[in-house]
């Protein structure tokens, strides 16, 4: 009897700690009392090409900036009531990322986004209340966006053909709990470059797996303690059982993340020589800028000092580093640290996607907003732009 | 995969595991699992430090120009450790302290397979992931291995100068970036792999990180067996740290320095630990070495080495002068505070400038002390609630409370405890009290640095476990850890 009462007594912590977790009300019911199912022939595609395939939605073809975009009118739902969003995709490359967007009735300009877990086989569930801080009001759109992973996966190669089969908007109930847990905590995440730093999303909203099973297994050796009588030699033990099972199941899901994450990796990589490695660089457009660069600059020495101007840091410093060995550095730290005249002749300048630059043709100019420096173009085109420098600047 | 690059990599392992070798005592329980983990670390160093002096005029042939240096480092060793093992003879077989023999129960040994298996398969997860990816994470390619990729493409070494001199001597072959202050001893390591294979291949000059894993596992399974730790633990503790994701992280997304300091002050700390113990000359030598190579991999490695040695020295004093050395620095700290101002001289860094509202760093810059709240939220988000380190965190606290009675009853363990206090409080300090707080709120620094005392923190926690049965049982007199423990019981002096 006494061992009954322990394990109803455990379940039902379990059930309270976990349902905490998830963000789900005590009061709950066990099914839905609302849904709205979106099947995905509903919704229409407003970037790149898809065709409508019995319920589905068959997405084809991206744009030309790598991008697709699907979307549905809604008769402005109110968001409090249907915060589950399950959804369902068929053959979705691992090479992509899926983004919630929807727009409220109370701001119809602003597109709110939410990033999703990568859907895998089967459906994903996810809170909306917890993943974003504007789902609220009433909506009056609502859509899936998709792109190349960023940093991660060459554009060329990540797109292809899939089927967005069902969305379904949900209020909360119990039985969705094992399908949130999962996608809240085994929910695949690519690595981004902050990985380095930290574990997971920084900006992760979701209910801490260790917090989580701490207060789990604490609640649980309480009850045990309490029921069966532990003495505290018992209870230290039980502390180290748990302690060991916690862990497990931390590293489980750990390892199951690690190895999703090498999933995406292997689908871009595996059997390719080196040499076809080094050419799939995900941020292939920048390595294409960096070979065009690299022929502008054929015949300079090592000691030619090259000045590299871009609006985005990450562009910039790569670049740099895609140019090496030729001998670059950012150009903005150069003329904030040296004055002009005592930069080398022969010093070249490359802006590349930068809009704080611009050439001024009349007087073969670079200005910024407090420089300007005489140079003599030699390769303007696109979103390059290579530039010697000429006597006279200030 | 070439026969040179396999060469590249049996060089330094064989070298260094030689080096280790002939500092461990014969019979010492885990020597060769000790032997490998710092012999393939000081092996990797040793070839950075040998191509940097030999390699500078021909990076491409870095591997053959220092390989020919590294088998005579390689032929010394050995026979040094020959000698040695001779002299020492058969007395060096009572230094073993924990029993390698034994019987463990079924389920024990279960488990222990299942988490080596699951050792094994990350690393092969972390093996294929390094052997498939162009250089990715950002530092990686901002700072660390660019002048690794500049001087084995350029063919020989170029020094690296701030902006304004690059800018000044346009004349002479120099270069710049925002590393440019940067240690060399990795992009030395990386030269070194990439003259052996040929060509600028990202995966194959990355894949020494996968090699510091397995090496910081085994030298810290090694360690603590020697230190008293049974089998079963020492497999356990070695699970446990294998198992971190921050630290699989940092192998799978190679290029970063910090794991590199981390394994070093891990070895420095446990090589210490053991001469405090067993007062074995060796292993203090080794602890010497080790901290000696961290302020070459990074800058922060300074700050460690200074503690290190500084424990090593205030662990060889008597109680008595320990009391005065705490009152002398206490003293110190109180006239800092109290004066608002003073210079401090760190070699490789330069002044340290503290006045009473801020602190001037060379290479950081000037940090202005106040409280941040969102700081201190940041660093309590990272260690417990982020999965950064599963539950290492939640687990020092109770297990210190545990096992008190034993820390203090230790004065290695006490020492290295106030140690790995000293210099979490540090870390603190810098993202709790100083402009530093930005990288614990945007969660940039604050797990990277946190994880260069890790290893040594699972090593406090898991000789604390050492010694007799944790949880005796009357039923069971026969298990292996209880007969053990009454045959031999641990816990040395």
């Amino acid at each position: 009897m006494r061992v009954a009462l322990t394990v109803a007594a455990l379940i039902a912590v379990w059930l309270l700690v976990l349902g905490s977790a998830a963000g789900i009300p005590w009061s709950s019911p066990l099914f839905a009392q609302r849904q709205m199912t979106l099947n995905g022939s509903d919704f229409r595609p407003v970037v790149g090409a898809g065709v409508e395939d019995g319920t589905s939605l068959g997405v084809g073809a991206i744009a030309n900036d790598g991008n697709a975009l699907q979307s549905l009118a809604l008769d402005g739902i109110d968001a409090a009531e249907l915060p589950l969003l399950t959804y369902r995709f068929e053959d979705f490359p691992r090479t992509l990322e899926l983004v919630l967007v929807f727009r409220r009735s109370d701001a119809p300009g602003d597109v709110q986004t939410v990033a999703l877990p990568w859907p895998g086989d089967g459906p994903a569930t996810i809170d909306l209340r917890a993943a974003s801080p504007a789902w609220y009001g009433r909506i009056s759109e609502i859509g899936f966006a998709e792109y190349a992973t960023a940093q991660l996966a060459p554009p060329s190669i990540a797109f292809r053909p899939f089927r967005l089969e069902q969305a379904r908007l949900a209020s909360p109930s119990w039985h969705v709990l094992p399908r949130l847990l999962r996608c809240m905590w085994f929910g695949y995440q690519p690595w981004s470059l902050a990985s380095i730093n930290v574990v997971g999303s920084s900006t992760d909203r979701n209910a801490s797996m260790p917090v989580t099973l701490v207060f789990g297994a604490i609640a649980s050796l309480l009850v045990c303690a309490w029921l069966l009588r532990w003495r505290f030699s018992l209870l230290v033990r039980g502390a180290a059982i748990a302690v060991l099972i916690a862990w497990a199941l931390l590293d489980l899901r750990w390892l199951d993340d690690l190895a999703a994450k090498h999933r995406l990796t292997d689908s871009i990589y595996a059997g390719k020589s080196w040499q076809e490695q080094a050419r799939l660089q995900p941020d292939e457009d920048i390595a294409g800028l960096a070979q065009l660069t690299r022929q502008q600059l054929a015949g300079a020495t090592p000691g030619q000092r090259v000045l590299v101007a871009s609006d985005s840091t990450y562009m910039l410093l790569r670049l740099i580093y895609f140019l090496l060995p030729i001998n670059a550095a950012p150009l903005e730290t150069a003329v904030t640290t040296t004055p002009l005249r005592e930069w080398p002749a022969d010093t070249v300048i490359v802006l590349c996607s930068s809009s704080s630059w611009h050439f001024d043709a009349a007087d073969s100019t670079l200005r910024s907003a407090t420089r300007s420096i005489a140079v003599t173009p030699t390769f303007v085109g696109g979103n390059l732009g290579v530039y010697r420098l000429r006597g006279g600047s200030k | 995969m070439s026969g040179a690059y396999l060469i590249a990599w049996l060089l330094p392992i064989g070298a260094g595991t030689l080096c280790t070798l002939a500092l461990c005592r014969r019979g010492a329980a885990g020597r060769v699992a000790q032997a490998l983990g710092y012999g393939v670390v000081l092996g990797m160093l040793l070839v950075a430090m040998l191509a940097s002096w030999t390699a500078r005029a021909d990076t491409a042939h870095a591997w053959s120009r220092a390989g020919a240096w590294l088998v005579l480092v390689a032929i010394v060793s050995g026979a040094l450790m020959w000698y040695r093992s001779r002299r020492r003879g058969a007395n060096a077989a009572a230094s073993t302290v924990a029993s390698a023999s034994g019987k463990v129960e079924l389920w024990k040994r279960g488990a222990i397979v299942l988490a080596l298996a699951s050792l094994a398969w990350r690393g092969w997860l972390m093996a294929s992931e390094l052997l498939q990816r162009p250089t990715y994470p950002w530092d990686a390619w901002v700072a660390w291995a660019v002048k690794s990729k500049t001087w084995f493409l350029l063919g020989h070494y170029a020094p690296f100068v701030p902006i304004e001199a690059w800018l000044r001597d346009g004349a002479a072959e120099l270069y710049s970036g925002p590393a440019w202050a940067y240690p060399a001893t990795l992009a030395w390591l990386q030269v070194w792999f990439a003259s052996a294979a040929g060509d600028w291949i990202e995966p194959l000059v990355n894949l020494p990180w996968l090699a510091l894993w397995i090496g910081l596992l085994l030298g810290h399974y090694g360690q603590w067996r020697a230190l008293g730790l049974y089998r079963t633990r020492a497999a356990v503790a070695v699970y446990l740290l294998g198992s971190l994701p921050l630290l699989g992280s940092h192998v799978a997304l190679a290029g970063y320095a910090d794991l590199w300091v981390a394994t070093l002050f891990g070895f420095a700390t446990l090589a210490w630990l053991r001469w405090q113990e067993q007062r074995d000359r060796d292993q203090l030598i080794l602890a010497l070495v080790c901290a000696a190579a961290m302020p070459l991999l990074k800058l922060e490695g300074i700050v460690w080495c200074v503690g290190v040695v500084a424990a090593i020295g205030f662990g060889a004093l008597s109680t008595r002068w320990r009391w005065r050395a705490a009152a002398i620095v206490a003293t110190l700290l109180f006239v800092i505070v109290l004066v608002g101002q003073s210079n401090m001289l760190f070699a490789a860094i330069g002044w340290i400038r503290s006045g009473s509202r801020a602190i001037d760093i060379p290479v950081i810059g000037k940090l202005s002390v106040a409280w941040h709240g969102d700081a201190a939220i940041g660093v309590v988000r990272s260690l417990f609630l982020q999965s950064n380190w599963h539950l290492l965190w939640w687990l020092v606290g109770p297990v210190i409370v545990w096992r008190w009675r034993a820390l203090r009853a230790s004065d290695s363990m006490s020492v290295c405890a106030l140690l790995l206090l000293g210099c979490f409080a540090l870390l603190l300090f810098l993202f709790v009290f100083t402009d530093a707080a930005e990288w614990a709120e945007s969660y940039t620094a604050v797990n990277r640095l946190v994880m260069h005392i890790t290893p040594a923190v699972v090593s406090l926690l898991a000789l604390l476990l050492r010694g007799p049965p944790l949880f005796p049982r009357t039923s069971s007199p026969g298990s292996s850890d209880t007969a053990r423990s009454r045959a031999a019981p641990p816990g040395p002096a």
